[in-house]
């Protein structure tokens, strides 16, 4: 029987090896995946998750059970970013070991074998026209993204990971959405029209934030 | 998630800018195609051992282990059934000589702690006297007001700096 994350945390805190390597395994791909989102930095954001498991190890006695175990790590893992975002003293995160084209190839696209080939490669290139959009994003809306189409979040979820309201989680993921939308359009020129028409021609923006 | 990738993404290009509800349920279909990035093969491993390095974890006690428990009673066991045989098999020892032995070791370990106090005990007074000739110049009220400003600046550095190297994480409050 799997083990519930109530009881790999009370495990845990008793400081049981196997019940912390079991909330790693079990939560390392997404802490990993927003974490790369943000900072598009393999290595780097290796590191930043690492460190989001070790402070969450460190501070098991102030997890609430009442919450999901999976959101308390993903605010961990914002803090942590934040933090490291603060001691690097600039804003700009790095810019993209990911986007010249790297890894791809790390992606779990499930079981090749079982799938048909041609879905498999619209796959891949759907994931990588996504990718190379979500890098035109500022870092903060790939990390609302990611939160709520890929980890399926709610609003009320997002803002509390994310310390923001929760009508600037709905903005930013508007506004998110709408520049993804251009920058995918670019990426595939017959819905360009289209796209264009109804943003009014809006290139994505990659200016300073807005705030709300 | 239908057959083709592209599909779901022309499916959310449509309804992005018409249909705000509906763009946001098409995106989560564009991106059930979009896998997790996942970190190494050992990350898990990685995170655990620096976990144990860092003192979060204690290590896998092999004491802890069942075969090794058993391993040392019978062990115990063993030495004890060769001591009780050893004294069975051997003549009775000379009580008194070992009563005596034991005096002589706990009276001897009382001296020497004794001359361990009178060492410590002697550096004590030193620095007392030390504390004693440095308040005689100290206490005049010039020194004094020196001393209380240096503390209260000491107090608010170590307070600003705090304050400067607290990370967020503190303020998680779940």
């Amino acid at each position: 029987m799997t083990p519930t994350d109530s009881d790999l945390v009370a495990r845990a805190r008793r400081g049981n090896q196997e019940a912390c390597r079991e909330i790693v395994r079990r939560y390392e791909r997404p802490i990993f995946n927003m974490i790369v989102r943000m900072v598009r930095d393999r290595a780097l954001a290796e590191d930043l998750s690492q460190d989001t498991f070790l402070k969450a190890f460190s501070r098991l006695d102030r997890y609430d059970p009442a919450y999901r175990l999976s959101n308390w790590l993903f605010k961990i893992a914002h803090n942590t970013v934040i933090d490291h975002v603060r001691k690097q003293k600039s804003a700009a995160l790095p810019i993209d070991s990911l986007s010249r084209g790297e890894d791809l190839s790390a992606l779990d696209a499930g079981d090749p074998a079982a799938r048909d080939p041609i879905e498999t490669l619209a796959q891949a290139e759907l994931a990588r026209a996504v990718d190379s959009a979500m890098a035109s994003l500022r870092p903060e809306y790939r990390q609302v993204v990611v939160l709520r189409y890929q980890e399926e979040l709610s609003h009320e979820e997002i803002a509390r990971i994310t310390g923001l309201p929760v009508g600037t989680v709905k903005s930013h993921l508007h506004r998110a959405r709408a520049q993804l939308a251009v920058a995918l359009a670019r990426l595939r020129p017959a819905e360009a029209g289209r796209v264009a028409e109804r943003t009014g021609g809006r290139a994505p923006a990659t200016g300073s934030p807005s705030g709300s | 998630m239908g057959r083709d990738p592209f599909a779901d993404l022309r499916r959310w290009l449509m309804a992005e800018g018409h249909d705000d509800r509906a763009a946001d349920a098409a995106l989560r279909k564009v991106f059930a195609w979009v896998p997790r990035m996942a970190p190494s093969a050992d990350f898990a491993d990685k995170v655990v051992g620096a976990a144990v390095i860092g003192g979060l974890l204690t290590a896998d006690s092999p004491w802890a282990r069942a075969w090794v428990r058993v391993a040392i009673g019978l062990g115990l066991v063993m030495t004890g059934l060769a001591v009780f045989g050893a004294a069975v098999a051997s003549p009775s020892p000379d009580l008194s000589s070992l009563v005596r032995a034991w005096v002589a070791a706990v009276a001897g370990g009382a001296a020497w702690f004794g001359r361990v106090l009178e060492v410590g005990l002697s550096i004590w007074r030193l620095c007392g006297k030390l504390g004693a000739a440095a308040a005689m110049v100290a206490a005049t009220p010039e020194v004094g007001c020196v001393l209380a400003a240096n503390a209260v600046l000491a107090l608010a550095a170590c307070w600003g700096l705090r304050r400067l190297l607290r990370p967020r994480e503190e303020m998680v409050s779940w």
